[in-house]
C-alpha cells in the first residue's frame, strides 16, 4: 500500500479564484481580538497577583505582631489610684 | 539526472530579504503594515497548501491560519538570510501535518499536470518517460522524501530555503533530496525492467 496519494490536476488555480479567499480585514480583526483577550488576560494575572501578594503579606504581619505583655498567666496588671486614706 | 546545484533556482537578493525584515519590523507596532507581505505571498502560500490538500475551503482556512499564525508571531521571526516567504513555508508545512494529525488521512499530493511534465522534460531523467510511471514510482516514496521533492521542483526552492522551511542544515537538504531523486529512479528503472 502507498504512503501518499499523488493526484494529477489539469486545471491550475486562476488569479481570481484565490483572490475569492482572500480577506486582510478579518484577519487583522482576527489579531486585534486576540491582542485583547492577550491583554486582559495579562491584566486579569497582574490583579491576582497583586492580590495574593497583598494577602500574603498580611498574614505574615499578622504572625509576626508583638506577643502581649501580660507575662504571668490569669494575673491581670490594673493602674493604682494613688494611697487610700483611713479617714473614710 | 537533474543537477542538485542551485543555479537554476531563484534565489532572493539581499536587499529584498532585508526590506522585507524591514517591513516585518514595522509590522510589529502596526499590523496594518502586514498587508504588503499578506499581498504578496499569498497566492503563493494558498497553491502551495492545495497542492497537499486538495480541497478549496480547507485550503483557504490553513492559508489563512497560516497568515495569523504569522502575524500574531511577528516579535519571535528572526532574520536568517532568507525571504519571509520561508518562513511563511515553515508555518503552512506545520499546519499540514496537524491537519492530517487531526484527520487521520493518507497525504495528498495533488500535482498541477503541466508542470509535472515540464519538470520531466526539464531533464529530471535520462529516458523518455511518461508521467503516470513517475507518478506510480512516487507512490514508493515517504511523506518526507514526496516533501522535500515538492519544495525542491514545483516550489523551485534553493537548498537554504528548504533547510529554514524544514528546519534541517543545508547539507542534510542536498542529501535528502538527492536520495530522495535517487529512489525515485530506481523505481522507475524496476518499473521499466
Amino acid at each position: 500500500m502507498s504512503k501518499i496519494d499523488i493526484r494529477l490536476r489539469r486545471q491550475q488555480f486562476t488569479k481570481g479564484r484565490i483572490q475569492r479567499h482572500k480577506n486582510y480585514g478579518s484577519l487583522l480583526e482576527k489579531q486585534k481580538n486576540s491582542h485583547r483577550r492577550r491583554i486582559r488576560g495579562v491584566v486579569l494575572l497582574a490583579f491576582i497577583f497583586v492580590i495574593l501578594t497583598v494577602l500574603i503579606i498580611s498574614l505574615f504581619n499578622k504572625s509576626n505582631a508583638k506577643p502581649s505583655e501580660n507575662r504571668i498567666p490569669g494575673v491581670e496588671i490594673v493602674q493604682s489610684e494613688g494611697p487610700r486614706t483611713l479617714n473614710n | 539526472m537533474l543537477t542538485i546545484d542551485d543555479s537554476k533556482y531563484h534565489i532572493s537578493d539581499e536587499e529584498e530579504i532585508k526590506n522585507e525584515f524591514l517591513v516585518v519590523r514595522q509590522s510589529v507596532r502596526d499590523p496594518s503594515k502586514f498587508q504588503v507581505l499578506y499581498d504578496r505571498y499569498f497566492e503563493t502560500i494558498f497553491t502551495f497548501v492545495f497542492r497537499r490538500i486538495d480541497h478549496e475551503d480547507v485550503t483557504a482556512d490553513i492559508t489563512s491560519q497560516v497568515f495569523y499564525k504569522a502575524l500574531k508571531n511577528l516579535k519571535k521571526y528572526k532574520f536568517r538570510g532568507v525571504p519571509f516567504s520561508a518562513w511563511l513555508y515553515r508555518i503552512a508545512t506545520n499546519e499540514v501535518y496537524l491537519y492530517y494529525k487531526n484527520n487521520k488521512r493518507k497525504q495528498v499530493y495533488s500535482l498541477e499536470e503541466e508542470r509535472f511534465q515540464e519538470i520531466i522534460d526539464d531533464n529530471l531523467f535520462d529516458d523518455e518517460i511518461d508521467v503516470s510511471e513517475v507518478i506510480e514510482a512516487m507512490k514508493s516514496l515517504s511523506e518526507k522524501e514526496a516533501e522535500i521533492l515538492e519544495l525542491r521542483f514545483f516550489e523551485e526552492k534553493p537548498f537554504a530555503e528548504i533547510a529554514y522551511i524544514l528546519e534541517i542544515s543545508e547539507a542534510n537538504a542536498k542529501m535528502r533530496t538527492y536520495r530522495s531523486l535517487e529512489k525515485l529512479k530506481r523505481q522507475l528503472t524496476r518499473k521499466v525492467k
